[in-house]
């Protein structure tokens, strides 16, 4: 053979050293200088960037400190030998995921199998060729940078998935402070006004829902009371929910209408608040209550209606079918009259108190509402609706809501005996 | 690979790549390294430390290998295996055929460092 | 909800089977394009077996009928249960989107 000859390199290495990819790191761990100087005298003429460690000890430091992108490591080794150091390598969790050669003059089966529980990748003879060096080397730097692209997509997933979760609690604080907001437009139980009860309850289906009501004064002989109901669900509906509420506001009716007569406020509405592209719209029930007389004009967009319930007579539906607003831009609203005594009740309501279906999917329906209702005008008028919430949840066997569940009731004390002595 | 030759030094040589610069380098590395590790191994027997006198067999060895000595390897892996076994009686002529075999290797590496490699 | 297509002479029937509701609205709606991209005429919702129409598949069916309307198409509604009836009359549905007892009459509604 010619010994000045270069030999031949049978393959280059796939991180060659270069501007564009910093060569792959390799440390190699051996005790015995001779093996450690010319293996590592192979590998740097491989192309490879080569740390070296004379023990398991210091290997184990040079490891978390450089991050290698392959431990080649002798068997046989003082202080620490080569099972101890991979043992030591995968508990490390920055570490745990190195590829790992064992280099040994061992082959025997067993050992190499013990090598492999240990937590060896690979083993290399100290007698392999140049070859099998190769060989071995590009294998171990091939699963080393899979591992790592691995590990880095996990890592991107992970912080991904932190990032999504912080912006979900953001979200879920803004839907509170929202939902906060528009309960704080709905009207204060008690009474409005003299002469007049008021109670409520109101179960979203979210946390923020998109039915909405109102009972106020427009002046001093005038109550305003509405219920809307969006269709569809969501933080949008709500948020066009909330839209409409501020419209229906008793200074903005009164500004832009001159009054709060039911039809006039519907049609009013009707032209603002037109079927959405994707066929959202609402249902909307307004009622004016003289105080004086308790005559009571009411007008409805779609909505299931309010239920009238006296003392003495059995309660009955305040509704006349007609378009939900949005569906016909030209539609006209008719106003509808009834008088009411002292003690009777109103009671407005959203579908969700009643379209609630039980396990076996029968609906609970207008009629069980309404006889509950009925069977209610002993107790207080605030206990009447609980009944009623009650009695829906009995029905569905479950305690949330499908829909929005509403329920308003307002009772008449006798205002025209107090109007008449003040 | 010649089982009875004192250095196989075209092997020797391909280890390194062809690079007889590196080589060289190795060699006197190598004939620090031998003369420290035969005493280790000396001084293993004569205590009669199993485990030193296998490590320090062991350690000599890896480094024979890289200088592709074979009969100076035989030897030497012979008497890693006694030293494992604990047979110092067996042990302590091959110890002594070890000595006599890494001084032969010795010489020829001095040739080579001293008057280059024959061509 | 599952919806069946049937293509007639006159138009295509939609046999609706299950809720037509908020969670149902996809599938819906995309019967109706795939209804509308084959150029039909007159399309025909049978809710024979539809037990509950929320507010959002009315929505969804005002929408489809002016919709069609637009494109001088027509949209008829078959045979719905006592319950979505009820649901319909309230928001004045009838006025907008005519019902049919007998598919015959429906199929005649568009020819005649």
């Amino acid at each position: 053979m010619s010994s000045h000859a270069m030999p031949h390199i049978g393959q280059v290495p796939d991180s060659s050293p270069g501007i564009e990819t910093p060569a792959a790191t390799i440390l190699l761990i051996e005790d015995e200088p001779v093996t450690r100087t010319s293996m590592a005298a192979r590998l740097t003429r491989l192309g490879y960037r080569v740390l070296e460690a004379e023990n398991g000890c210091v290997g184990l430091e040079v490891a978390r400190r450089e991050r290698p992108d392959l431990l080649i490591v002798d068997w046989m080794m003082p202080e620490m030998d080569g099972l101890t150091f991979c043992d030591a390598i995968r508990r490390d969790p920055q570490l745990k995921s190195s590829q790992i050669l064992l280099m040994t003059a061992h082959d025997a089966p067993a050992q190499i199998a013990e090598g492999l529980v240990r937590g060896a990748d690979d083993f290399l003879s100290k007698s392999s060729s140049k070859q099998e060096i190769i060989a071995r080397v590009l294998a171990g730097l091939r699963t080393s940078r899979l591992v790592r692209k691995l590990e880095t997509t996990g890592e991107e997933l992970k912080s991904s998935m932190l990032l999504l979760e912080k912006k979900q609690a953001e979200t879920e604080a803004d839907l509170q402070t929202a939902a906060a907001f528009v309960q704080s437009l709905l009207p204060l139980p008690g009474s409005p006004v003299h002469g007049i009860t008021l109670a409520w309850e109101y179960q979203p289906s979210l946390t923020l829902g998109g039915d909405l009501f109102d009972v106020m004064t427009i002046d001093a002989d005038h109550l305003g009371l509405y219920i809307l109901d969006a269709s569809g669900h969501g933080v949008a509906a709500a948020l066009r929910s909330a839209s409409l509420m501020t419209f229906l506001r008793a200074e903005n009716m009164l500004q832009l209408l001159g009054s709060y007569d039911p039809a006039t406020v519907l049609f009013e509405a009707n032209r603002r608040f037109p079927l959405s592209a994707d066929g959202d719209y609402f249902t909307l029930w307004v009622g004016q209550l003289h105080l004086p007389t308790g005559s009571l004009s009411y007008a409805s967009a779609g909505h299931p209606g309010a239920l009238l319930s006296s003392a003495e007579d059995p309660s009955r539906w305040l509704t006349t079918a007609s378009f939900p607003l949005g569906f016909d831009p030209s539609a006209r609203f008719t106003c509808d009259r009834v008088s009411l005594k002292p003690a009777d009740r109103l009671f407005l309501l959203s579908d969700g108190i009643y379209e609630v279906p039980s396990p076996s999917g029968e609906l609970w329906g207008r009629d069980r509402f309404r006889e509950t209702i009925d069977a209610g005008k002993q107790t207080s008028l605030s206990a009447t609706i609980a009944s009623c919430f009650a009695a829906a949840r009995g029905w569905q066997q479950a305690q949330h809501f499908p829909d929005d569940a509403a329920v308003v009731g307002i009772e008449l004390t006798d205002c025209r005996e107090d109007t008449s002595n003040g | 690979m010649d089982k009875t030759a004192v250095l196989d030094l075209s092997e020797a040589l391909n280890r390194a790549d062809g690079d007889q610069d590196f080589f060289v380098t190795l060699a006197t590395l190598f004939l620090q390294e031998s003369s420290k590790d035969a005493a280790a191994v000396r001084a293993a027997l004569e205590r009669q430390d199993r485990t030193g006198l296998a490590a320090a067999a062991h350690k000599l060895k890896g480094s024979v290998m890289e200088m592709c000595a074979p009969r100076l390897f035989e030897c030497t892996k012979r008497l890693e295996e006694l030293g494992q076994q604990g047979k110092f009686a067996e042990a302590s002529p091959v110890c002594a055929d070890v000595e006599t075999r890494l001084a032969e290797v010795h010489v020829a590496l001095r040739d080579v460092i001293a008057g280059g490699f024959p061509s | 909800m599952q919806i069946k297509e049937r293509i007639v002479p006159q138009g295509i029937i939609l046999d609706v089977v299950g809720d037509l509701t908020y969670a149902h609205r996809a599938v819906f709606k995309a019967a109706v394009e795939k209804a509308k991209q084959a150029g039909c005429r007159h399309l025909i919702v049978n809710l024979e077996q539809v037990r509950f129409v929320d507010s959002a598949g009315l929505g969804l069916l005002v929408l489809v009928s002016q919709n069609f309307k637009l494109h001088q198409a027509q949209i008829s509604m078959l045979k719905p249960q006592s319950y979505v009836r009820e649901i319909m009359s309230l928001a004045n549905i009838p006025k907008m989107i005519p019902i049919y007892e007998r598919e015959e009459d429906a199929l005649m509604a568009r020819a005649a």
